[in-house]
């Protein structure tokens, strides 16, 4: 078993194949070896850690991510896991923070449906109601605004 | 949950690096696009050269080429508008058939070097220079099932032979009385329409010797044209018959597919145009040897009987369980079945006029043969049979004969268009 320290000071303790689908503790227990101390994640609050160990304890067997060098292209909305949109099923801060979580402790499959998960929140949307989704404000000048959309008319057309 | 009661610091605050990866994420440039215009934060990222690399990579255009037509464009957005515009209505062929050829090329590079040698690229139909065919196009018409036909045909220009006789074919090549014959991808100069009866097609592979044509119909009398309209077809202009092959972009990328699957094998440089897996094959392994035969329709023969290929390869894959050094063939046993549920047999001593020996020393025989319908109008649909062959020698025989069996074989039966 592992322990992980959450910024809050909170421990977990977490079997070690669940602890090393992230790269930055695998790293870390090869580096100082086990020492049975917590591992401090100084970044992430135990509300995340939480989530991103249920996602780790979930995917604990999965085999290692096979790129297709001839189809890189991107995994729709529609082919992800259930199991892994229900899981995403998150209010918008949570989301990002589990975002951060994995983009600092290198949890690729995370990482990967987190970016999904915001990518598909774009997916459609116009520059408004893309600012409604993630409460932006829009700073752009009239100006720079016609500008932009001079710069993007190739793609209006079809 | 209470998405609306959320307070929104953290969208704002997630690094750029992350807004990177959510980018390359987006499929679609539309999407990109409009994530430029939501805040000077997002523009940054939305428009750096990172994120439309990847959206350059993903549609696998072709950078280099890019930068040399669009002179002095500078920035992977610009790129990719300038080959967005040069593109018009053709993007989605375009990525398409980069792929399939860039797969093609990095198999033929391996496996078949003759046949990368022999592709050479584009004319550049899409240019501003000439295009020798732009009479082609009003028979494509705006046919999206013709779109990615054009753009192979942009990308890649045909194949120059290496010289008159001995060619490298692109769709396979056979052994037909002793000559060589490829199915050979023509260049666009020599793109023609023929008329066939009331079939008007357009000729893009040929093979010289037996006169065999893939080509992709464009235009068909209407009873046929759901059916067959844009479809690739082979066929033979004297037999009036066809193997259906669908539609342009789904037939070439099922080709190289196959290529790359093994489905074919490399002879002397050359691919065999007949299959030695999935359908039309049968396989077996018995003591330590491998029999497979494939067969195939032949276009190359009379237009009154329907004409088969067949080949037969032997290989010692496991020396050890043949327990010997070597096996002779001593006959061979056919069960022929005809469309109407009977069958004959035909046996005959040893293969082609031969008592192959296979042996460790050399573990493979290959032969082609062909069969053909009986003139009363018996049409054959499939073979099966078993190859005996002694251990040893036939004149020094080590031990009993036996059999090498070969599974039912069902041949592909083409259509008939009179």
């Amino acid at each position: 078993m592992i322990k992980l320290q959450s910024s809050d000071g909170i421990d977990f303790e977490v079997a070690e194949a669940i602890a090393k689908q992230s790269v930055l503790i695998t790293n870390l227990l090869e580096d100082l070896g086990e020492t049975g101390e917590a591992i401090p994640l100084p970044n992430v609050s135990s509300k995340v850690l939480e989530k991103v160990i249920e996602y780790c304890t979930q995917h604990q067997h999965d085999p290692p991510l096979v790129v297709d060098e001839y189809d890189d292209v991107p995994r729709r909305s529609d082919d992800m896991d259930p199991w892994d949109e229900a899981f995403m099923k998150l209010d918008q801060d949570m989301l990002f923070e589990i975002l951060l979580a994995a983009n600092y402790m290198d949890i690729k499959p995370l990482l990967d449906l987190g970016c999904k998960t915001v990518a598909n929140m774009i997916r459609g949307k116009t520059p408004e109601e893309i600012r409604k989704q993630f409460n932006i404000v829009n700073d752009f000048t009239p100006e720079e605004e016609e500008q932009i959309r001079k710069e993007n008319e190739w793609a209006e057309a079809n | 949950m209470a998405l609306d009661a959320a307070p929104p610091a953290v969208a704002a605050a997630l690094p750029a690096e992350l807004y990177m990866l959510v980018f390359e994420r987006l499929d679609s440039f539309r999407d990109l696009c409009e994530c430029s215009r939501v805040c000077r934060r997002w523009r940054t990222v939305a428009d750096s050269d990172g994120v439309w690399g990847a959206m350059l990579r993903r549609r696998c255009v072709d950078v280099e080429a890019e930068r040399r037509a669009q002179a002095g464009v500078r920035g992977s957005k610009a790129i990719f508008a300038g080959w967005h515009r040069r593109y018009r209505g053709f993007t989605d062929s375009y990525t398409r058939m980069r792929r399939v050829f860039g797969r093609l090329e990095s198999w033929a590079e391996a496996n078949c070097p003759l046949l990368r040698q022999s592709l050479a690229p584009g004319l550049g139909w899409m240019g501003d220079e000439p295009m020798p065919v732009r009479e082609l196009l009003d028979v494509v018409h705006d046919s999206p099932a013709m779109r990615d036909f054009i753009m192979a045909h942009h990308l890649h220009d045909g194949q120059r032979r290496r010289s008159r006789y001995i060619e490298c074919g692109m769709f396979g090549t056979y052994e037909c009385y002793g000559q060589a014959c490829s199915l050979s991808w023509l260049s666009s100069r020599m793109l023609q329409v023929v008329a066939i009866g009331r079939f008007r097609i357009l000729v893009f592979a040929l093979c010289v010797n037996t006169q065999n044509y893939l080509s992709v119909v464009v235009g068909c009398p209407p009873e046929h044209e759901a059916a067959l309209m844009h479809h690739v077809v082979q066929l033979q202009p004297q037999s009036h018959r066809i193997e259906d092959r669908g539609l342009f972009g789904d037939f070439i990328a099922a080709y190289v597919d196959g290529l790359v699957a093994g489905r074919h094998d490399v002879c002397n440089g050359l691919i065999s145009m007949m299959p030695n897996a999935g359908p039309h094959v049968g396989s077996s392994v018995t003591r330590g040897i491998r029999t497979t035969v494939s067969a195939m329709f032949c276009f190359d023969e009379t237009p009154h009987f329907r004409v088969y290929r067949y080949q037969v390869t032997f290989e010692i894959v496991d020396p050890a369980a043949l327990g010997v050094d070597s096996v002779q063939l001593v006959s061979r046993h056919w069960l022929i079945h005809y469309s109407n549920r009977e069958y004959i047999q035909a046996e005959g001593a040893g293969v082609v006029g031969e008592f192959p020996i296979i042996s460790t020393a050399e573990p493979y025989f290959r032969y082609c043969s062909r069969m053909r319908d009986e003139p009363e109008g018996l049409v054959v649909v499939g073979f099966e049979g078993r190859f005996s062959v002694v251990p040893g020698t036939i004149d020094a025989p080590l031990g009993p004969e036996f059999s090498l069996p070969v599974p039912y074989v069902e041949l592909p039966i083409p259509m008939e268009i009179l």
